[in-house]
Parts: C-alpha cells; sequence; structure tokens
C-alpha cells in the first residue's frame, strides 16, 4: 500500500460506511487500488446488514429428529492387495480387492488402461442387478471402465461398492 | 455450529452412511441460512418453520447427490428460497394479494423464480460472509460483530464491552476489516458482486 493510501486508511473505511469527505471521495477516484477497496468494504458492509436469524432451537430439534438416516447397505472390504504389500504408491496401477456383504463376496481387480481404469469383477452369487455405467456381465464376471478411480462406485445386488478412493475404511487407496 | 468445507464434506459422508450426529451438524450448518431467508422473504415463524422442516426432507432425499461440500450452500439456499417463495404465494393469494389483472401467470411464476434467486444469492453470500469472520482472530470477529452485525450499538457500549477506548475503535475496526477483506478475498467472495444480484442478474443454479 502506497504512504498516500495509508493516510486514507480510515477514511476510505468511512466512505464505506457512508460518511461524506469529499477529500477521501477525491484520492479514491483517482487511486484504482483504493476504488477496489472501497468497492470490497461496501459489499462487505451491504451483506453484513443482511437479515440473519438463527432457527428457534425447536424447529432444529424437529428437522433433527424427524430424520434417521438409514444407513445404505454396502459392502465392506475383506482384503486388497494394497493393503497386505503396503504398495500404496500414487505409481499404482493394478490392485485387486475382496468384498463381503452378508453372503455374498465381490472380487475386483482393478488396472489402469490408457486414461482410465478398467474394473474387473466376480461375484460368489448370480448377478441380479449391476448398477455401473457401460457394465458388460457375463455369468457371474462383469466389467466397466471408468475414467477417475473416484468414479468407480457402483451397485451390485442393490448392495454398494465404494470407489476405493472414497471409502476413508477401504485400504485400497493408491496414492493415499 | 460453523463447519468448514472439509468438515461438511465428512458430514456429509457420515449423513449417507447412517450417522444422525452428522446429520444433527449439517441441519444447524444450514440453519440460519434457511431460516434468514424465510424471514427475508417475509414468512412468519408458523411458516417458517414448515420451509425448515420442508428442505431438511429434500436435503435427506437428495443426500446420495449431494458429494460435494462446495455446492451445498448454492444448493441450500435456492432450495430454500424457491420454497418460501411459493409458500409466500400460496399465503398471498389466501389473503386476496394479487399481482393485478393483466399479470399472466408466465409473469408470476417468472418473477418467482427471479426473487428466489435474488434472494438465495444474498443468503449465500451473507453465509461466506460469516464464515470469513469466522476466521479472523477473535478479538476482531467480536468488534466487527458489534459495529456491523448487530443493531446500533453505541460506540460508549462497545467500548465497555471491549475493553477498548472509544478512540481505538476506528482504528482497529480499519484493520479488522482489513484482516476479513483478505480473508474474503482468499474465498472469492466478491467475485459475486452484490449490485449485480440487486439489480437482478440473478445466479444460475
Amino acid at each position: 500500500m502506497k504512504r498516500e493510501c495509508i493516510e486514507y486508511r480510515d477514511r476510505v473505511v468511512e466512505l464505506a460506511e457512508g460518511k461524506p469527505d469529499a477529500d477521501a471521495r477525491s484520492h479514491v477516484d483517482q487511486c484504482p487500488e483504493c476504488r477496489q477497496r472501497l468497492d470490497q468494504l461496501k459489499s462487505m458492509l451491504s451483506v453484513a446488514s443482511e437479515t440473519w436469524v438463527e432457527a428457534p432451537e425447536s424447529v432444529i430439534q424437529a428437522a433433527i429428529s424427524s430424520f434417521v438416516p438409514t444407513p445404505q447397505r454396502r459392502f465392506t472390504l475383506l482384503s486388497s492387495t494394497l493393503a497386505s504389500t503396503g504398495a500404496r504408491r500414487a505409481s499404482s496401477d493394478q490392485f485387486q480387492t475382496v468384498l463381503k456383504h452378508e453372503g455374498m463376496e465381490v472380487r475386483l481387480s482393478y488396472q489402469k488402461e490408457g486414461a482410465g481404469w478398467t474394473v474387473l469383477g466376480r461375484s460368489n452369487v448370480p448377478i441380479e442387478s449391476l448398477d455401473a455405467e457401460g457394465a458388460v456381465v457375463t455369468g457371474s464376471r462383469f466389467e466397466f471402465r471408468v475414467s477417475l478411480l473416484g468414479n468407480a462406485a457402483f451397485e451390485l445386488n442393490g448392495v454398494l461398492v465404494a470407489a476405493p478412493l472414497e471409502d476413508s475404511d477401504n485400504d485400497a487407496r493408491p496414492g493415499a | 455450529m460453523r463447519l468448514d468445507s472439509d468438515g461438511l464434506e465428512r458430514a456429509l459422508k457420515r449423513c449417507r452412511r447412517g450417522d444422525q450426529d452428522a446429520w444433527a451438524q449439517v441441519v444447524r450448518h444450514f440453519s440460519a441460512l434457511i431460516y434468514s431467508i424465510c424471514r427475508r422473504c417475509g414468512l412468519n415463524a408458523d411458516d417458517s418453520a414448515d420451509v425448515f422442516q420442508t428442505v431438511c426432507t429434500q436435503l435427506y432425499r437428495n443426500l446420495d447427490r449431494l458429494e460435494k461440500a462446495e455446492t451445498m450452500p448454492k444448493w441450500m439456499a435456492v432450495t430454500t428460497a424457491r420454497e418460501a417463495v411459493r409458500v409466500k404465494r400460496i399465503g398471498d393469494r389466501n389473503r386476496g394479494v394479487s399481482f393485478g389483472e393483466e399479470t399472466t401467470l408466465e409473469e408470476v411464476l417468472q418473477a418467482d423464480e427471479e426473487g428466489a434467486h435474488e434472494l438465495a444469492a444474498r443468503a449465500e453470500l451473507a453465509l461466506q460472509l460469516r464464515a470469513g469472520l469466522a476466521k479472523i482472530p477473535e478479538r476482531c470477529q467480536k468488534l466487527l460483530t458489534l459495529l456491523y452485525f448487530e443493531d446500533d450499538v453505541a460506540y460508549g457500549d462497545i467500548s465497555e464491552t471491549m475493553g477498548m477506548p472509544v478512540g481505538a475503535i476506528g482504528p482497529t475496526r480499519a484493520r479488522c476489516l482489513e484482516k476479513l477483506r483478505a480473508e474474503l478475498n482468499r474465498s472469492k467472495f466478491f467475485e459475486v458482486h452484490v449490485s449485480d444480484i440487486s439489480s437482478g442478474d440473478s445466479l444460475s443454479v
């Protein structure tokens, strides 16, 4: 900040508060830096005066207690080649995981190919539904491609298989 | 209860896993935003409570779709504003208030949508301003709150509350405003101009 601007610092605040000051106004008109500062201060003070009311506690409590989020059914990780070998590194371009939910078990292989990843899977139970874009199902095996590993979440028979990078409980985190 | 962007994202993730404490955190994080929009729209306490519940229901139903914390304030603000404007319109109609005989339904709906967008945009900025305020030193937060976020607190009272001579309030508040301005520049607060919003240049959702 220039020395002249420092001298006007407090007066620019007063201008933003709406106090008339012809001398400070004249400086601001000639100084782009102070002009921007004045505009920003005016924006701040304008928004600060917006109605801002905390909701009554009874309203908040009603919203909290009315909805108990239902846990989503999801597979849990049994093992991962990344976790067992300790090969958690950014360059990992192939790894396998085994996940389980009740009587279902799914084995997944993630392979980096070109700019994306190919996910190959095998289920120990018949595949009734598979919610993964572009998936090809052959018997108990399936395959699909994703551009990012983070997009690899899918549902198998209505149960969520989290993407390796999204699941904090999941050790299959290449690059973690 | 304030959550930063990372905290909100973690809370949303825990909500999707069925954690009710996380759900409470998310509701509390947005409670003032929702309620302020309702009151600014002119709704009474009962209608505001109804809108609050409706918005939370919609949030609950969309938990799986709302993955990015940074999109949440806009989603919450727009969802609330649309619902608040809708409830206000029904209340006005029941009281016999109308736009006038020559106004078409399309014009009414367009006006509602523009009103909702302006309400939402300003509330989103207010939330962002308060998030910025929470990041500056506590003493500055306290001084700026007394000066600008509360109604007409006298300098004498501020001096007493802050334990600061009246003559020091002016220069101190300039330094505190500068800290807040720097914080808001970091959070891109000024990229949405308040004047644009006021003139009806509404944000897209």
